[in-house]
């Protein structure tokens, strides 16, 4: 499943309105039990699992993506 | 003969399932060896023996056992083994015979209709034939249709809790309201600048590890013969529910805690609840507990205390209110109300408000640093 889709599947909304920079500052529905579900869905889809450490650094879509790609999972 | 029994796994089950027994009866086993699997409420947890020598089995799989129960025994000779099978057997014979007896079609209806020995028992006759069986199954159906139910296994688990608790523990109940407004505003601006996400819960965590040296009573245990034992460090339960079943992993403070470590491991449990996957240490017994209960709009929460504690923290949901401020202008505030359930053998009132109050005052003045470490 592409990382949109499971962003927006979690935060339960429109995965065309997902920008790099959308973060739970501007969207509602990222709250922090959905952050908590967003990160096992991407440990599960992209078959990682995020340390604390890295879950730290997580303030919007972009910095997500970024780690995926440092962990050579994901490609634009 | 030495007894193999049931450990207490964690704190909210007095009752487990056996899940897999790994030896045969009578076969040798060597110390530390994983003689069995136990199921609680919460996760599967692996049986070490204690003991050397031949071991045979008092349960089956699948069976349920309280803690306490013996599960096994351990002889140390084939010989002292053998005895044991030859007395059991001549007791077996003897509970046979003032037991009941099926006639063979009776026995056949019985396998079919899964009739338990229990439910023929209570008929209450030496010889059984298929029409009472028949009778049997009749009132049980009729039984069925006046709406009743069997509890789950996890209800089960936890009313046994809720009534060890209640039969042995006289419990006493303080609420305190607590300003959060500051500590609320915190968080909020911690979560921003470390990308750690924390709350109320986590707080409460370390506010309580801070508070062991001075108020040692709270983390202790009453023993018999009205005496406690005190905990060499605080061991602290925290409710986890993130809507796949609520759990009590356990924080161990053995040196001190900062908010960013507490907001790791309750994080890591937080991730574990998603799936079930906590192991046993995870899960081990504390002494003190927080029931969070964040559902909007509950104002607070009675919890019991756990057996073998003494108190629970209860938190809730902040409620915001509109108050005056130094200027008598209005604003808006927040507010928590903090509950503490405390085993009122050892810990008196005032001690109590004591206690509740310097948690309140540490969530007023909240002083963590937002770069601890």
């Amino acid at each position: 499943m592409e990382l949109n889709e499971i962003m927006a599947n979690v935060l339960k909304i429109d995965k065309n309105t997902i920008t790099d920079e959308t973060s739970p500052k501007n969207c509602e529905n990222w709250t922090s039990l959905n952050h908590l579900i967003l990160i096992k869905e991407i440990n599960k889809n992209y078959n990682v699992k995020l340390s604390f450490a890295e879950i730290k650094t997580i303030k919007n879509v972009s910095d997500i993506k970024n780690l995926l790609k440092s962990k050579g999972v994901y490609n634009e | 003969m030495r007894e193999i029994k049931v450990p207490q796994i964690n704190a909210n089950d007095a009752t487990y399932i056996i899940n897999e027994i790994y030896f045969q009866n009578g076969e040798f086993v060597h110390e530390q060896d994983i003689i069995a699997s136990i199921g609680s409420s919460k996760a599967i947890n692996e049986l070490e023996c204690e003991f050397e020598g031949f071991i045979h089995f008092l349960k089956n799989s699948s069976d349920e056992i309280d803690i306490g129960d013996i599960l096994a025994y351990c002889f140390d000779t084939k010989e002292e083994y053998d005895k044991y099978l030859s007395d059991s057997k001549k007791q077996t014979n003897q509970e046979q015979n003032i037991g009941y007896s099926l006639t063979k079609p009776a026995q056949k209806f019985a396998k079919e209709n899964n009739i338990s020995q229990e439910q023929i028992l209570s008929l209450n006759k030496k010889i059984i034939k298929t029409e009472d069986l028949q009778t049997l199954i009749e009132n049980t159906v009729n039984e069925e249709n006046t709406s009743t139910k069997k509890l789950s296994f996890n209800q089960i688990q936890s009313a046994s809790a809720v009534i060890q608790s209640h039969k042995e523990i006289p419990q006493a109940f303080h609420l305190i309201k607590t300003d959060c407004t500051k500590c609320e505003k915190f968080l909020k601006e911690y979560s921003e600048q470390t990308g750690i996400i924390t709350g109320f819960s986590e707080v409460i965590t370390v506010i309580l590890s801070e508070l062991f040296k001075d108020f040692p009573q709270f983390f202790s245990r009453y023993v018999k013969e009205n005496k406690i034992e005190y905990a060499p460090y605080p061991i602290i339960g925290t409710t986890t529910d993130t809507g796949f079943g609520l759990f009590m992993p356990t924080v161990k403070c053995k040196n001190k805690m900062t908010l960013e470590k507490v907001s790791e491991i309750m994080f890591d449990f937080k991730m574990k609840s998603t799936d079930n996957s906590f192991e046993a240490e995870d899960l081990a017994p504390g002494n003190i507990s927080i029931s969070y209960n964040p559902k909007k709009n509950i104002i607070s929460v009675v919890p019991i205390v756990f057996p073998n504690q003494c108190a629970m923290v209860s938190v809730c949901s902040p409620i915001k209110e509109l108050s005056f401020d130094a200027d008598k202008n209005i604003i808006e505030k927040s507010f928590l109300y903090l509950g503490l359930a405390f085993d009122h053998r050892v810990i008196n009132g005032s001690n109590a408000m004591e206690f509740l109050t310097k948690i309140s005052e540490k969530i007023e003045n909240v002083d963590f640093a937002i770069n601890e470490e």
